[in-house]
């Protein structure tokens, strides 16, 4: 035996050890996965959210934002305020996966509720800032792991992962959870270990994202691409323009794309009632920030597109 | 193509499976076709600039060569080392001198409209002129043969591992071992696995995760920083280079070791040095030994009077720093370290490695002189890192003047123990065994551990944002 062969079997243990110590890991993550966030169990829970708007006779609502769409918006409330003001029976669900934007709710949506044939009647995109932009970053490895199916990949990749290290990243979250999770294990870890990690990682997050500028070629391809396939499957669509703390602004091109395209648009940016008070961060709505918000947009759904809430119009209708 | 990127390694794969299965000429062809594949992923219109290069320095040496008249060989040499940094020099600082030239005109109410060019630096263009440099001085001082297989030279210019970040290679080390069929004697294996490991925890998890804490630092309103933030942020960045730049040439030089050619050792544990000598001797060894054989020993080094000793090492020194780019504060770099260099001089007989002395010294000397010797490092990263000179001066201040710790200065220091502190400990390790591949000869468990805790670190302590090498831009 060559010593090159004897060095390449004793490396061979060496790394034997470390895909048994990687092994144990996958499998730890596998059964904790529901524990690692309450972002992790909503994403779990969203075939039993498909199955609940398939089975429902009411009229079905679909959220769809980021976290926002958790804070912000109370069902009960915006329920309680339809139904005082005359809606039609209804059933509200959300679908809120953290930190994610456009590009995801699309797949989100195709994923669970499409491809599922658990279509709802009416999708309401919640959205503040840039969300509904071209150029956002994508989580290839949360997408991977929970937002498609093998059959969507010939579509990310033609259309949405086009860089080669993410389109590997993208794959290696459909084959291992430990992977695909690395970034909430890292955060929840950290947040235990580092004094006043929050804090501190906000800062250094803020430093690295972008400002919210808008990008001079946007074209809204993907929130384009949300709109043609719900009209596809006969679901009405409107979008909302969420609050945030600091205001922002509304690309006239989005304007254009949804007036081209008949979307209708809510612009709730400024509500009376909320100010700094009402926000528990930059983003997010407290409690009593989400009450008077959901009162607020339940009453203008109300008011502006009767002929799909109101009792007297047809169940599915378009807007 | 990062050496942090996926598709590198994808790229490496199928060049090392095509490697193994040529003979030696065909595995040269294929390392020179890979070498410019690697580059012309940047940019293909760099690869001009190289094949230029590595044309000139080759018929610059073959000329030298044959040349009996001393004089002609001298011309050959000035040529070739006035192209090589006419090229540098063009690339690298025209619009540094262009701008510095009409702001010091205009200083004296001279309005100068100077020709602006937008150009693009080709990567690791200093390095590659710096390996093709010394090897046409070599040539000259008889040190080298001249290579005639112009395949061989081409790959030795260009080699992939170590042409856009180091560490820079002499020909009489990385010439013979193109030149020469490879063998694989055994080990090759294990040792190039231990610097790739290393070299990606140093870059990917320390170097990639720190780099925030120093930005937000160095890119904040000074206004709004306490003394103490900003002494961690100049921790995190004396960090963040050193793992960022050894990280490179650690997954170089194992690459490398896979392919059967060594490549020097670039670091050597430089935070653990008791004084600048020491650092130099540490720290970017293939560059500060450039320096030293091709600049200080040329400048005369300390053959001549004190002063003259002095004034070569400042010399030294500030074209070291200059060597790092056009601004200012890379010159302020390297001439403060030229001071540090010759302020220590008069003790360098009784700090020459302490360890190696008939009596070492005791543990708290040694402590001391490299806490002191890395907090002079650390404020020659403040000038380094610094956007210009003048936020250097107000940063140093608040350090004085401002001083007190708050959430942010803790989490951060937080943030560089939990990162770094597992590598200081294992290289505190490595120093005391006096071998730099300690670990390689560890057992197979020991190993097994370590590079376990390297995955782990990589798989779920990777950064949020992959950054670029630093020492690219250089």
């Amino acid at each position: 035996m060559s010593s090159s062969t004897s060095s390449f079997r004793q490396e061979a243990k060496v790394l034997a050890i470390v895909a048994a110590v990687l092994l144990a890991g996958e499998f730890a993550v596998r059964g904790l996965e529901t524990r690692l966030s309450r972002d992790m169990l909503h994403i779990r829970s969203l075939p039993d959210v498909a199955t609940r708007v398939a089975g429902c006779r009411d009229l079905r609502v679909l959220f769809v934002s980021s976290s926002k769409v958790r804070t912000d918006i109370a069902p009960a409330v915006v329920k309680d305020v339809m139904t005082d003001l005359g809606a039609k029976p209804l059933e509200i669900e959300r679908v809120f996966p953290d930190d994610t934007s456009v590009i995801e709710w699309y797949y989100y949506l195709k994923h669970y509720f499409v491809d599922a044939h658990c279509e709802p009647d009416i999708l309401i995109v919640c959205f503040a800032d840039t969300a509904l932009q071209d150029d956002r970053a994508v989580h290839p490895e949360r997408l991977g792991a929970y937002g498609t199916g093998a059959d969507d990949i010939p579509e990310v990749f033609r259309d949405d992962i086009g860089d080669f290290g993410q389109r590997t990243e993208f794959l290696l979250s459909k084959v291992s959870c430990a992977f695909a999770n690395r970034r909430r294990i890292r955060s929840r870890l950290l947040d235990s270990l580092i004094p006043g990690y929050r804090g501190g990682a906000d800062r250094l997050n803020a430093a690295i994202r972008s400002t919210g500028a808008v990008a001079a070629d946007q074209q809204y391809r993907v929130m384009t691409k949300l709109i043609d396939l719900t009209r596809k499957e006969d679901m009405a669509t409107l979008l909302v323009a969420m609050p945030t703390q600091h205001g922002y602004a509304i690309d006239g091109r989005l304007l254009s794309a949804l007036r081209s395209r008949g979307v209708p648009f809510l612009d709730l940016r400024q509500v009376d009632g909320i100010g700094d008070g009402q926000f528990r961060d930059s983003l997010h709505l407290t409690e009593e920030g989400a009450t008077v918000f959901s009162k607020k947009l339940a009453t203008e759904l109300m008011s502006n597109y009767p002929a799909i809430f109101k009792k007297t119009s047809p169940r599915g209708s378009h807007l | 193509m990062l050496f942090n990127s996926y598709v590198f390694w994808a790229f490496f794969v199928i060049v090392f499976a095509l490697y193994r299965a040529l003979p030696h000429r065909g595995q040269n062809w294929l390392l020179l076709v890979a070498s410019y594949v690697f580059y012309g992923w940047w940019d293909w219109r760099f690869l001009f600039v190289l094949a230029a290069s590595t044309l000139l320095d080759y018929a610059s040496a073959l000329w030298i060569e044959k040349t009996a008249a001393q004089r002609r060989k001298k011309l050959f040499l000035i040529l070739s080392v006035c192209v090589n940094l006419g090229f540098l020099g063009f690339f690298k600082y025209y619009g540094f001198l262009t701008r510095e030239l009409a702001a010091a005109l205009a200083s004296v109410g001279i309005s100068a409209s100077l020709p602006v060019l937008n150009v693009i630096l080709p990567v690791g263009i200093s390095f590659y002129t710096f390996n093709s440099m010394s090897y046409v001085i070599d040539v000259y001082r008889g040190q080298a043969r001249a290579e005639r297989d112009l395949l061989t030279y081409s790959v030795y210019v260009c080699y992939f591992p170590h042409m856009v970040a180091g560490p820079i290679q002499r020909c009489k080390t990385l010439l013979p071992q193109i030149a020469r069929p490879r063998v694989y004697k055994g080990g090759e294996f294990a040792e190039g696995l231990y610097h790739v490991v290393i070299g990606l925890l140093k870059k990917v998890a320390i170097a990639d995760n720190l780099a925030p804490v120093a930005n937000a630092v160095f890119l904040a309103d000074p206004g709004g920083l306490s003394g103490a933030e900003v002494l961690v942020g100049t921790y995190a960045f004396a960090i963040q280079i050193y793992c960022d730049f050894s990280g490179y040439s650690s997954i170089a030089q194992g690459v490398s070791k896979w392919l059967a050619i060594d490549l020097t050792t670039n670091f050597r544990m430089p935070y653990f040095a008791v004084s600048p000598g020491d650092f130099w001797r540490r720290w970017h060894i293939s560059l500060s030994t450039w320096l030293r054989d091709y600049l200080y020993i040329s400048l005369g080094g300390n053959r001549g009077s004190k002063w003259q000793t002095y004034r070569n090492l400042m010399l030294t020194m500030f074209l070291g720093g200059l060597w790092h780019g056009a601004n200012w504060t890379f010159v302020a770099w390297g001439t403060f370290h030229g001071l540090l260099l010759c302020l220590y001089r008069p003790f360098q007989r009784r700090e020459a490695d302490p360890a190696s002395q008939p009596q070492p010294w005791p543990a708290w000397k040694r402590i001391l002189a490299i806490a002191v010797t890395f907090h002079l490092v650390c404020a020659g990263w403040l000038l380094f890192r610094a956007e210009s000179l003048s936020q250097a001066w107000t940063l140093a201040t608040l350090v004085v003047t401002r001083f007190h710790l708050t959430p942010y200065a803790v989490f951060s220091l937080a943030m560089i123990a939990f990162y770094a502190v597992p590598l200081l400990a294992f290289e505190a390790w490595v120093e005391r065994q006096k071998d730099m591949l300690s670990l390689v000869r560890a057992r197979v468990w020991v190993r097994g551990f370590a590079y376990s805790y390297v995955a782990v670190m990589l798989l779920y302590f990777g950064p949020e944002v992959a950054h670029e090498f630093i020492y690219f831009q250089f």
